[in-house]
């Protein structure tokens, strides 16, 4: 045989591995004894096979398991819960914080830093997993959601048919009840001279019984049981009736006339994908509509507003229900263009749940959450990347103690759970201190997502279960790659002190790694801060082609137009008054199709109402043809337009448009009067496209008063007085054109704002990493140093040494990320935004040299201190 | 209370006593495999031999590594003082036994 005779490997590593740690060495040297013999007395088969047999009958014998049991008890050995040594390892790890203060400083710093927005990611994640849960029969509610085939995209619908309710409500086994919802209510309530908008559905009686939302006033089970009656929450009451008793009021609601009000709920929480201010009872619908309204077999087609919710008898599966339904969608739907089937959603399943279309209500889907917490993610992945390097640089100092650890018998286990423990204390260190950034940036963060009445952040003992147990596992993780660095460790080489010598290389590629990454991160954002701001800049002092300045916009809301005129026109400063239904270049301009005859193609364009001062107060040019007149009858059969619809109405001369026929949506015909020069009526994201003005007093919404003076303070209290008169009691509003233009770029503000604080973030982060990084490379040459300067190195020489390693690093990411984020910018400002300023050189010496000057800092403050010591302190110790 | 001394445990004691210094797992096994005419399992004989190191009859030391056992050590056993008067004990109650069982043996030949 060519093969060595040797024992079965499979058996010895099954044997071993059953035995674990206990001693079985002598034991298992009688079995090899024993094998070796059969193979001189048998054939080597059989020797194999006895020696199985003989593992097998150890494994099952007394004699493992009770030096198994002693095993556990040794006390060189490992066992998992040892008090003792949890205690040693929790002390030797305080010890080596508070030994090297600053590095623990930095790694709590930087993990508090990137935490921050990771607490916010949690506490949302709390919130969202808290949803719907106070409905004390919530296992057993179910909702219809209809997953549609259509060729194309399969979307999926939290809605479903009327039908499916119809058909269930007839006394399915096992449903105990049906609950219609219908979204098709109008938004607005109105109560006496008042339009109050209001959100809410229409809701068959059971609503009030199956979800748990308790009434204040008015009785559950009845409250919505007859037509046009109402329930309304406490917040709603107040917004409609005031102070009054709202039980028994009467408010009109189009088109189903006067709705009783006949419960009041206590308001909705925040947690909740079904939010209401208002439930109009569902027979409301039914009584307007006719029978029709729910029988019609449209109605399995056109499902976009109709919701179905079951309860479920106890114990009820929903599997039979789901198969009932799917058999009936077999029959309803025939055709292959529009197939669907449904499903059964439970609902706790619902928030967070698969992203679906025409939620009821906000809800946050798997998708959404993840997409939230990407940035929270890779800012804290850059920041424990930091601690994982600085903890595997400071690994010469932990040698020792880790080879007296295994010489003592220490294990390898043991070992990573006390680097992994370390790591969770510092874990939980940045976290208490990370605790006040969640508090500091908590409220501006909601009103940036502009979610506030959506998500409640405010901590509960969830959030705090939560961030604890995000810690614990952030440490785990970033703790795993040290832990099992030191784990692998060889003691003679630890004693030996050997490690950092024969592995330099290779570690300080992965540490240069880490940095470069953070500087990456950082510099990307502070680019695209740099750039969006430039952008912002450049888009607000846009010469937009008419005058904005010493413009201001006053909301005529209930107010005649011909009288705002008259009483500012007194007034001395305003120069001149004219009237338009939008704010010009916000982006406001409403798009409409229009069409040249009935049977030509539908011209896509936009539109504002204004009068004849507007053109000349806002100083537009008249190229052609003539403003709207004084009189207003013969105006509203003309429209001015701009030179891009012109061009497209004659494309060969452009004065040939004046006089065309124009038909507005509304069927009016109309006539092109006049022709102004281009301008920007609409924000710079788009394109000049075709535009028109047309002359209807019933669309003013403001006031266009052109103020001549600079005393803004004082003219105001005039204007207000001015408006008192007119204005029917409403309070004055005004705001400059150009603060309202301002305003229109706001999502700028917004994008510099979030991106600004992850730039923040992400240099932050990565300067305390570098920071830790040069402290400890200057350390490690510290005798180095001191020796060239004896020698006669000079300050200047011994700084270039030092920080040139980390200044290529920071040139490397330089490069690497100039360009990308100089391409992915253009990509998305042209995209975003049609007339844009090209990303200059400036910008990018702007980034630039923000990232040098905190790196270089970071780094000189070091290299310099390093320099500049007296040699002789460092070389006298020994 | 004494322990009870079962057949099988009373037969290892005594290869161990016999085999004096060389007492260990695969020895015992062979000399008991030679006399007794039958397969012993190495897993038994080592359940047998914890028990008796449980109640006291035996200890055991771990001797030099050694070539043929893949370097590994052999654990030697001895029989200790108790375990010298157990087996003692047993003896005699046998002999006695057989002393009252004598006449009813040979008359029955």
């Amino acid at each position: 045989m060519s093969n060595e005779i040797k024992p079965p490997k499979l058996a010895d590593r099954i044997f071993l591995w059953y035995c674990k740690s206990a001693s079985i060495e002598d034991i298992h040297g009688d079995v090899e004894e024993l094998f070796y013999e059969d193979v001189k007395r048998h054939n080597l088969f059989k020797a194999k096979l006895n020696y199985w047999r003989r593992v097998v009958s150890l494994i099952f014998s007394y004699a493992i398991v009770k030096r198994k049991r002693n095993a556990a008890y040794h006390h060189f050995s490992y066992s998992q819960f040892n008090p003792a040594m949890f205690k040693n390892y929790f002390k030797t790890a305080i010890r080596n914080l508070s030994k090297t203060k600053f590095f623990t400083t930095i790694n709590v710093f930087g993990l508090a830093v990137g935490m921050s927005l990771s607490l916010l990611f949690v506490a949302m994640v709390v919130f969202v997993y808290q949803f719907d849960n106070f409905h004390p029969n919530g296992e057993r509610i179910y909702r219809v959601i209809t997953h549609v085939q259509d060729r194309n995209e399969n979307p999926s619908f939290a809605s479903a048919p009327i039908g499916t309710a119809q058909l269930l409500n007839n006394n399915f086994s096992g449903v105990e009840k049906v609950v219609r919802i219908h979204g098709s209510l109008n938004h607005h309530v109105g109560y006496g001279e008042n339009k109050i908008p209001i959100k809410g559905y229409f809701a068959d009686a059971d609503y009030l019984s199956i979800f748990n939302f308790p009434l204040l006033q008015g009785n559950s089970v009845t409250a919505l049981a007859k037509p046009n009656t109402m329930v309304i929450t406490e917040a709603a009451a107040t917004k409609i009736f005031g102070s009054k008793n709202p039980i028994g009021e009467l408010a009109f609601i189009e088109p189903f006339g006067e709705v009783m009000i006949t419960g009041v709920a206590k308001n909705i929480p925040k947690n909740s994908h079904m939010k209401f201010e208002a439930l109009v009872s569902f027979s409301t619908l039914t009584s307007h509509y006719g029978a029709s309204f729910t029988d019609d077999e449209k109605k399995w087609n056109n499902f976009f507003n109709s919701y179905t919710y079951l309860l479920l008898a106890p114990n009820a599966s929903p599997t039979p229900i789901e198969d009932f339904l799917n058999r009936i969608a077999k029959e309803k739907y025939k055709t292959d263009e529009f197939r669907a089937t449904f499903e059964l959603q439970r609902l706790d399943k619902i928030v967070p749940g698969p992203e679906l279309s025409n939620n009821i209500g906000h809800g946050w889907s798997y998708e959404s959450m993840v997409l939230n917490g990407l940035l929270p993610f890779i800012i804290l992945l850059a920041a424990c990347t930091n601690y994982v390097s600085l903890a595997i640089s400071q690994a010469l100092k932990r040698m020792k103690e880790i080879g007296v650890r295994k010489v003592m018998g220490g294990h390898k286990r043991q070992i990573f759970m006390q680097f992994v423990l370390e790591s969770t204390i510092i874990m939980l260190l940045a976290l208490s201190l990370s605790y006040f950034f969640f508090e500091l940036i908590r409220d501006e963060a909601l009103a940036i997502s502009g979610e506030t009445d959506l998500v409640d952040l405010d901590p509960t003992l969830g959030t705090y279960a939560g961030f604890i147990a995000f810690a614990v596992l952030v440490g785990f993780v970033s703790g795993i790659v040290p832990a099992l660095h030191f784990a692998k460790i060889t003691p003679i080489t630890a004693l030996k002190g050997k490690e950092l010598q024969t592995k330099k290389g290779s570690r300080f590629s992965i540490r240069r790694f880490v940095i470069t990454m953070q500087f990456i991160l950082s510099l990307g954002f502070i680019m695209a801060v740099v750039i969006m701001v430039q952008q912002y800049r450049y888009s607000v002092n846009y010469d937009l082609g008419f005058d904005q300045e010493n413009m201001l916009n006053v909301e005529l809301q209930k107010a005649d137009a011909q009288l705002v005129k008259n009483e500012f026109e007194k007034l001395s400063f305003v120069q001149t008054v004219s009237m338009s239904s939008h704010a010009l270049g916000a982006g406001e301009a409403p798009g409409l199709y229009v069409r040249q005859t009935e049977k030509s193609d539908s011209i896509e364009a936009s539109k504002m109402s204004v009068d004849e001062n507007f053109i000349a107060n806002m100083g537009l040019t008249l190229l052609h043809g003539r403003n709207f007149s004084n009189d207003s009858t013969q105006n509203v059969r003309f429209i001015i337009i701009n030179e891009v619809f012109a061009k497209k109405l004659s494309p060969d001369d452009v004065y040939g448009a004046l006089g065309q026929p124009i038909i507005l949506p509304d069927k009016r015909e109309v006539r092109v009067a006049g022709i102004v020069k281009d301008f920007h009526y609409s924000n710079l994201t788009s394109p000049i496209g075709n535009f028109f003005f047309e002359y209807k007093p019933g669309d003013f919404v403001y006031a266009n008063l052109q103020l001549e003076s600079t005393h803004i303070s004082q003219t105001f209290s005039e204007m207000e007085a001015a408006w008192k008169v007119v204005g029917e009691g409403d309070k004055f509003k005004a705001q400059f054109l150009t603060d309202q233009i301002r305003d229109a770029y706001g999502f700028y503000f917004m994008i510099v704002k979030i991106w600004g604080f992850l730039g923040l973030l992400a240099i932050v982060v990565a300067c305390l990493g570098l920071l830790g990084t040069v402290v400890f490379a200057i350390k490690n040459r510290v005798k180095e140093v001191s020796i060239r300067k004896v020698m006669g190195a000079s300050s200047e020489s011994l700084v270039y040494m030092l920080s040139k390693d980390f200044i290529i690093l920071m040139v490397i990411a330089s490069i690497i990320t100039v360009p990308t984020v100089y391409f992915f910018m253009n990509w998305l400002l042209l995209t975003a935004q049609y007339y844009n300023v090209p990303i200059g050189a400036v910008e990018i010496i702007i980034s630039l040299s923000i990232m040098l000057l905190l790196g270089m800092t970071t780094i000189l403050s070091q290299t310099l201190k390093a320099a500049n010591t007296n040699p002789v302190d460092n070389l006298r110790v020994e | 209370m004494k322990e009870y001394l079962g057949e099988f445990e009373e037969l290892v004691l005594l290869t161990v006593a016999s085999l004096t210094t060389n007492a260990y797992g695969v020895s015992i096994k062979n000399f008991m495999e030679q006399r007794l005419k039958r397969d012993i399992s190495i897993g038994s004989l080592h359940s047998t031999i914890t028990r008796l190191e449980e109640k006291g009859y035996l200890t055991s030391s771990l001797g030099e590594p050694t070539q043929e056992r893949g370097g590994r050590r052999k654990r030697f056993y001895q029989v200790t003082k108790s375990g010298k008067s157990a087996l003692q004990e047993i003896k005699d109650l046998r002999d006695q036994l057989w002393v009252t069982a004598k006449p009813a043996l040979s008359s029955s030949k």
